[in-house]
């Protein structure tokens, strides 16, 4: 059984002259069109001279106040790719922070992490910045700011 | 002096590529020789300060024809029996002894020996004098035109042999 | 010194230069399509190699093409791979002998400088085949013959539209065109000459054959990047590649040039006559406003190439056969008439 077929447009008639002009008229328009661009002021940054405006709720590179935090572990166990560890020794109130440290190379900047902090201390920056030419670069070490320096791309 | 060489140059590539042509093993391969013998022979045409009809050959026959020769050799399926050296001594035998019977008349008549440069006479511009000759009526005006309409005929001939057939092309079949 | 050897040592010089100003420009014209298909597609194009708006971008380029591994396939024919570029490339470059770049600046005044062109421009089409099958892929060879048909189709109208300036001038030298452009102050173009209606008619069939001619866009399928990866080129890489890509701009740069000198005037600027005969800045300023003038035209080319889509085979031969050469039929009819038959309607 032959599948049933859609509709063909009814064939236009061409007339020669009026094909022509027809084609002239939408190509000109078309030049004209592309002429007005050529004249605009591009969108594209020039990113390493100019940099983008970065809104406050951006979700870049993680901010941790240490003073702040309590070492509840309740970031590391929300996020869902297990890319935070910290490890920390309490003696009484202090606590001696051995490292907290956070995997780049796993992290999806899904913000998960920052919601559940009882403290609020934990907070995504607006840094995005991230090249290096060794993956162990990608594990920042959020204690100290050990890792990945800001760097300006050259 | 300078001519010598121009024409040795150009005969070396017109006859080179002829030889190639006949004796190489890809049909495509000889077709592409066979342009180096136009572009020769439009060499050969330059030296002789026909300029003109040198550039008419390489526009017509290296640009044109030799389009056609490859469309026409990409374009179908090469034949089995396509190049069979084997059997080329009878025909090469042939061709031999009749090409120099021709070419021995031919030159019998001729002196050799090379024109003093003075002799040969300055080219003219030749676009000239080539459309002064074909448009006279007293030049070669009838034989042009009549060549035009041979043309003309061959081209309506061809589309008529390809036009496709009038009507809707066949219906799918319903089961 | 002997003369012949006079002679060649005269090509040798004259190839140099011509080679020379052809690399120049190229990479020139490359970088100017760049950045002209930037801005109109709203960015920049390239802006980083060399400081000011990357003018040093196709100079690196081309050092980095030089770099590029060789690479022929097992099964590709290579005396036939290796020679298209030559070939190509050769007819390319060959092209530019009969251009007037100024009052007596020019490799060769042939008498039939346009002519020497035409018959060139189709030798390349036999290159680009033998590279379509010298490639030993089946895209390639589609390529190359859709290329072969596109400018075999294209040759006539663009013969006959070249009909009416060489009609107007008599002569198919571009040097003597441009010559007689030189009235009225160097304003007698032949577009604003005697026979400017022709002028302005056979002028736009001249362009769109000529981009046809050198499968630019609109008539890029021999290329097509969505289609065929790069058409008759796909496997060429390194220099072999940037033979052809020289090729496509230079070829785009004679076309710029031929409807220069023989609808726009050539070398000629307004204020020629002022000028003595001979003196370096009559010549600068000829050789200045004659470049300027056919990368204007390359510049329109590369506008055409960036508005329109691409044509699909079919069209590309409707536009040929049903359009463009009844069209220069009918304008070298009327060119004929208007030079040479309007005294027969003024009993």
């Amino acid at each position: 059984m032959a599948l049933p077929t859609p509709p063909r447009e009814p064939a236009r008639r061409h007339h020669y002259l009026g094909d022509i002009l027809s084609t002239i008229h939408s190509t000109a328009k078309g030049m004209a069109l592309t002429m007005r661009y050529l004249w605009r002021k591009p969108v594209t940054m020039d990113y390493p001279k100019e940099k983008p405006v970065i809104d406050q709720r951006y979700r870049g590179i993680h901010v941790l106040d240490q003073q702040l935090c309590i070492y509840c572990d309740l970031c590391a166990k929300a996020c869902p790719v297990d890319c935070i560890e910290m490890d920390a020794v309490r003696h009484g109130k202090e606590i001696e922070w051995k490292a907290f440290t956070l995997d780049y190379q796993k992290c999806m900047f899904c913000e998960l992490c920052v919601y559940p902090c009882p403290k609020d201390c934990f907070i995504q920056g607006t840094e995005y910045s991230m090249v290096s030419e060794d993956r162990n670069d990608f594990v920042h070490d959020l204690l100290t700011w050990k890792g990945l320096r800001e760097e300006e791309p050259s | 002096m300078g001519l010598q060489i121009s024409f040795w140059i150009f005969s070396v590539i017109a006859v080179g590529g002829g030889l190639i042509a006949l004796f190489e093993r890809s049909v495509v391969r000889s077709a592409f020789a066979l342009f180096g013998t136009f572009l020769g022979v439009a060499g050969l045409f330059l030296t002789l300060g026909a300029d003109f009809l040198a550039w008419t050959q390489v526009l017509i026959y290296a640009g044109g024809i030799m389009v056609l020769y490859l469309f026409g050799l990409m374009l179908t399926k090469p034949s089995p029996f396509e190049r069979n050296l084997r059997r080329i001594g009878l025909a090469l035998g042939l061709t031999a002894s009749f090409a120099l019977l021709f070419f021995w008349r031919l030159f019998a008549g001729a002196e050799w020996g090379a024109l003093p440069a003075a002799e040969l006479p300055a080219p003219e511009p030749a676009a000239r004098g080539i459309g002064l000759a074909f448009l006279r009526p007293e030049g070669w005006l009838y034989a042009f035109e009549f060549a035009s309409i041979i043309l003309l005929l061959a081209l309506i001939g061809s589309v008529y042999i390809a036009r496709r057939r009038s009507g809707p092309p066949p219906a799918e079949e319903a089961s | 010194m002997p003369g012949w050897l006079l002679t060649v040592w005269a090509a040798v010089v004259a190839m140099v230069v011509v080679f020379t100003f052809l690399t120049i420009m190229v990479m020139f014209s490359v970088w100017m399509e760049r950045k002209v298909a930037g801005f109109i597609q709203h960015r920049v194009g390239p802006m980083r190699a060399g400081g000011f708006h990357g003018w040093a971008q196709s100079i690196a380029d081309s050092i980095k093409l030089l770099f590029k591994e060789d690479l022929i396939l097992i099964g590709a024919d290579r005396k036939l791979f290796q020679i298209a570029p030559a070939l190509v490339m050769a007819t390319a470059t060959a092209m530019f002998v009969v251009l007037p770049f100024a009052p007596g600046w020019q490799v060769a005044d042939a008498d039939l400088g346009v002519f020497l062109i035409l018959a060139l421009a189709s030798v390349t089409t036999i290159g680009v085949i033998m590279a379509g099958w010298g490639s030993y892929n089946k895209w390639s060879v589609y390529g190359a013959m859709r290329e072969a048909a596109q400018v075999a189709s294209y040759e006539i109208p663009l013969a006959l539209s070249l009909i009416p300036p060489i009609l107007h001038y008599g002569t198919f030298s571009l040097a003597t065109a441009t010559e007689a452009q030189a009235g009225w102050g160097g304003m007698q173009w032949y577009v604003f000459s005697s026979a400017a209606p022709v002028a302005w008619l056979s002028f736009p069939l001249f362009f769109i054959a000529a981009l046809a001619e050198n499968k630019r866009a609109p008539f890029d399928l021999p290329e097509a990047e969505s289609e065929l990866v790069a058409g008759f080129h796909t496997e060429y890489t390194g220099i072999r590649f940037s033979f052809f890509f020289l090729e496509e701009y230079a070829a785009m740069f004679v076309m710029g040039a031929v409807g220069a000198a023989l609808w726009f005037g050539g070398w000629n600027f307004p204020g020629i006559h002022l000028l003595e005969p001979g003196s370096a800045l009559l010549q600068v300023l000829a050789l200045f406003a004659f470049v300027a003038k056919a990368m204007a035209l390359v510049f329109v080319m590369m506008w055409v190439r960036w508005t329109v889509p691409r044509l699909r085979i079919d069209q590309v031969m409707t536009l040929g056969y049903k359009y463009l050469t009844p069209l220069s039929m009918a304008v070298v009819l009327i060119a004929a008439f208007w030079e040479f038959g309007l005294h027969l309607i003024q009993d």
